[in-house]
């Protein structure tokens, strides 16, 4: 091993290069600093600093019981779990039978049916026809709702097909020929070998689900079926509008909208450390030798 | 693999069945009923919701409930265009109605008062005359609220400058001025303000009343002719008055910026002097509490009417205020059970134990009640909030609030007693062809730049005129003169 001496200026432009990312980490992290800290301050300390409080001096809880304890809230949160682990499922399911033959130069028709698949990219059929299909279904007030309108977005299928589609021919000819017909090579070989594509489609996927918002409050009525953050956002919209329609409302504090905004972002921060490593993982490290 | 795939298809045709089951239920025997409004959500659960269980009960309907508390009317929309109106919903004020009723899908009522005697006894006749189209009524209006607004002014700073409580416009600017440069609070830091309010433009409406109009917008009758205040010349008056108090630096320089609660931030803080707001967000227990947990020397009092040019007046009031007014879907006249639903409903909760159920909530657990007076379990109240979102007729006012909140009578009375200007928006609807919200806009907007001085005030015939040019003003004028003779306050 030779030492590399470090000269100078490698040393300005290694420390110019940390402060730069140390700023950029900052100005990452102070936000959410001050959400936390604001919704585990005591109200009267946070009004008492004019309503900014990084480091907390004095901690409670409160805010966080005041919102757990509301009985649509772990109801919100079950409804949420569920179109989010239900719909993902289904998403990746269905994504993956699109993408998968689209993915095949062998397919006949290929270049029809792509311009099909990719038209409704540019062109949506609207707010109002899709409340008229969603509900001729006799979808209103189902959780399908929620998960069966837009269980393929066109994006995630394009991703997921030019990924398939660097998986070398020869490992699926190699199959072919020990007998494997086109299921077993989508699920022996070609799933195994893309998990980093379905973890991020997946991670879409989860993210959305988790802030469902726009569907639920067109095609949920049921107030026990709303998911987390339309739920929240009856909850807190009272502070956004400034009179209180009734006198019976009171509004709640901004302890109250900072624990709302940790308790939903929360859960899916958590997941993220656990997918990270299919994001970086090599794909066919050694798969192909020769 | 095949193992895999059909465990999927059975999970998925599983749920299909289970999710389509659920839909279907209900069967024949009680109607059930959609019921959409608006209002500060945060319902319960259903099989929480003790009113919405009881009324089930009591009246042998299933009530299907939504209260939104954003984004409402274009959720009403969609409904309504995706062939989905809800069998009861609200809309918030005349041109909604308008709306519906040109839309075909809000049923005419008059037939069916009879069915809701309730009603009958007690609403009035300017009660009907806000649901009324072309003279058929199309909705039941909620009574209306009380006025609950006034300036309200930190009275311990009173004492701290030596002034007293300002009875005209003079007094007023020099009270805002000594709230903003004589350091009131006593910290040696010039860190406080006179004015500030939620309201942007229309913070101000006191200083309106003193000059006997109201804030843009509004229509009025004088002289037994239609007034529109914005080009009334005593709005210009009052404007080129309140020009001349902020170029003086005494109001929050960011009041049109405030949003939401912004304004209550400040007050908490004790930054501002004078706010325009609602007695309950300065007296209730809960905010009280916030006040004094920062200042525990902040008194704040309600600020009487001031008087000015044109007399003495506190605000303008809307003689046909208009808070909800519920409207049922046309569909439901092939569908008599559920209008029948409906309607027991509507009447149930105007009178007698209905109307105590969706004010104060179960005989017995959230109150009591002795055939002539009733009692409110504090405790227990505090779980039935939501009751208000039930409330569908209103209530007794002043009854309700000082049953409910025994301290608010005074201040109730108090802003009671303050002289109005009366307005007639409540019964004015829109004419066809012209947008009543670009013109609004635009007047909020020239309006502020006269008021912070962007604008000089000798272009003011300008503004008018351009009111009348661009925004076609003369035919809501002709409108507003229609519905007004049509209702009988013009000759």
């Amino acid at each position: 091993m030779v030492a590399v001496r470090e000269t100078f200026s490698d040393r300005l432009f290694l420390f110019a290069c940390y402060t730069f990312l140390t700023i950029m980490a900052f100005l990452a992290v102070f936000p959410l600093l001050y959400v936390v800290s604001v919704s585990i301050t005591p109200f009267e300390e946070v009004l008492r600093h004019g309503g900014f409080v990084v480091v907390p001096r004095k901690v409670t809880l409160e805010a966080y019981a005041q919102f757990l304890s509301r009985t649509t809230i772990p109801r919100a949160y079950l409804v949420t779990t569920y179109i989010t682990i239900a719909g993902t499922a289904i998403n990746l399911f269905l994504t993956t039978l699109l993408a998968y033959p689209l993915s095949r130069k062998s397919l006949p028709g290929r270049g029809a049916l792509l311009i099909f698949v990719i038209l409704p990219m540019v062109f949506t059929g609207g707010i109002i026809p899709t409340y008229i299909v969603v509900r001729s279904y006799g979808l209103l007030n189902t959780y399908w709702a929620m998960m069966l309108p837009w269980a393929i977005w066109t994006f995630n299928a394009v991703v997921m097909k030019t990924f398939f589609e660097q998986i070398e021919q020869s490992l699926l000819d190699a199959a072919t020929i020990d007998g494997a017909g086109e299921f077993t090579v989508l699920w022996r070989i070609v799933l195994p070998l893309s998990l980093p594509v379905l973890s991020t489609v997946g991670l879409f996927y989860g993210v959305n689900h988790w802030n469902e918002f726009f569907q639920a409050i067109m095609y949920i009525s049921d107030p026990d079926m709303l998911p987390l953050q339309p739920v929240l956002r009856n909850i807190l919209i009272g502070a956004e509008s400034p009179t209180v329609d009734s006198v019976d409302v009171t509004l709640p504090a901004d302890t109250l909208k900072m624990a709302a905004v940790v308790l939903t972002a929360l859960p899916i921060l958590m997941v993220y450390p656990f997918l990270q490593k299919h994001f970086t993982k090599g794909v066919l490290l050694g798969s192909v030798k020769g | 693999m095949r193992r895999w795939m059909s465990v999927l298809c059975m999970v998925l045709i599983g749920t299909a069945v289970f999710a389509g089951a659920s839909q279907e239920d209900g069967g024949n025997a009680a109607p059930t009923i959609t019921v959409f409004t608006a209002g500060p959500g945060d319902l319960p659960a259903a099989e929480n919701d003790v009113i919405l269980q009881t009324l089930q009960d009591e009246l042998g309907i299933l009530i299907e409930r939504t209260a939104l508390a954003a984004d409402y009317d274009q959720q009403l929309n969609i409904r309504i265009a995706g062939g989905n109106t809800p069998d009861l919903f609200a809309v918030s004020d005349r041109n909604q109605l308008v709306n519906v009723v040109a839309q075909e899908v809000a049923l005419p009522l008059d037939d069916h008062l009879a069915k809701m005697p309730s009603v009958m006894a007690w609403y009035s006749e300017s009660d009907y005359q806000k649901g009324r189209v072309d003279g058929t009524l199309y909705a039941l209006s909620r009574r209306p609220f009380a006025r609950y607004s006034t300036f309200l002014l930190r009275e311990d700073w009173l004492e701290n400058v030596g002034l007293e409580m300002p009875r005209d416009l003079d007094e007023f600017a020099a009270v805002a001025a000594a709230f903003t440069f004589q350091d009131p609070d006593g910290n040696g830091n010039d860190d406080t303000f006179g004015i500030t309010g939620y309201d942007g433009i229309r913070s101000f409406r006191p200083i309106f009343g003193a000059f006997g109009t109201s804030h843009d917008g509004n229509w009025m009758i004088r002289d037994g002719e239609v007034v529109y205040s914005t080009t009334d010349p005593r709005y210009r008056e009052a404007i080129s008055w309140i020009r001349d108090l902020i170029a003086e630096g005494v109001v929050d320089p960011e009041l049109l910026a405030n949003k939401g609660q912004a304004d209550m931030t400040k007050t908490f803080n004790g930054q501002i002097g004078i706010n325009y707001r609602n007695l309950w967000e300065y007296y209730k227990p809960e905010y009280t509490e916030q006040i004094e947990a920062v200042n525990p020397s902040a008194s704040w009092v309600q600020m009487p009417a001031i008087s000015g040019p044109y007399g003495r007046a506190d605000r303008e009031w809307d003689v046909a205020v208009v808070n909800q007014l519920n409207v049922l879907s046309a569909d439901l006249a092939d569908q008599p059970a559920k209008l029948d639903g409906v309607l027991r409903l509507l009447d149930y909760v105007t009178d007698g134990p209905g109307q105590r159920l969706v004010l104060y909530g179960i005989d017995g657990v959230h109150h009591t009640y002795d055939g002539n007076a009733i009692s409110v379990d504090d405790q227990a109240i505090a779980d039935v909030t939501y009751a208000h979102n039930w409330q569908f007729t209103g209530r007794d006012e002043l009854l309700y609030l000082s049953t409910k909140y025994e301290w608010s009578l005074g201040y109730l009375e108090f802003v009671d007693s303050q002289p109005v200007v009366p307005v007639y928006n409540g019964l004015v609807g829109l004419p066809e062809g012209v947008n009543f919200a670009d013109l609004e806009r635009y007047e909020d907007e020239e309006v502020a730049k006269f008021m912070y001085g962007i604008r000089p005030m000798d272009e003011w015939d300008d503004f008018i005129e351009t009111l009348y040019d661009t925004f076609s003003l003369q035919a809501f004028v002709d409108q507003a003169e229609a519905d007004l003779r049509a209702n009988g306050y013009l000759e």
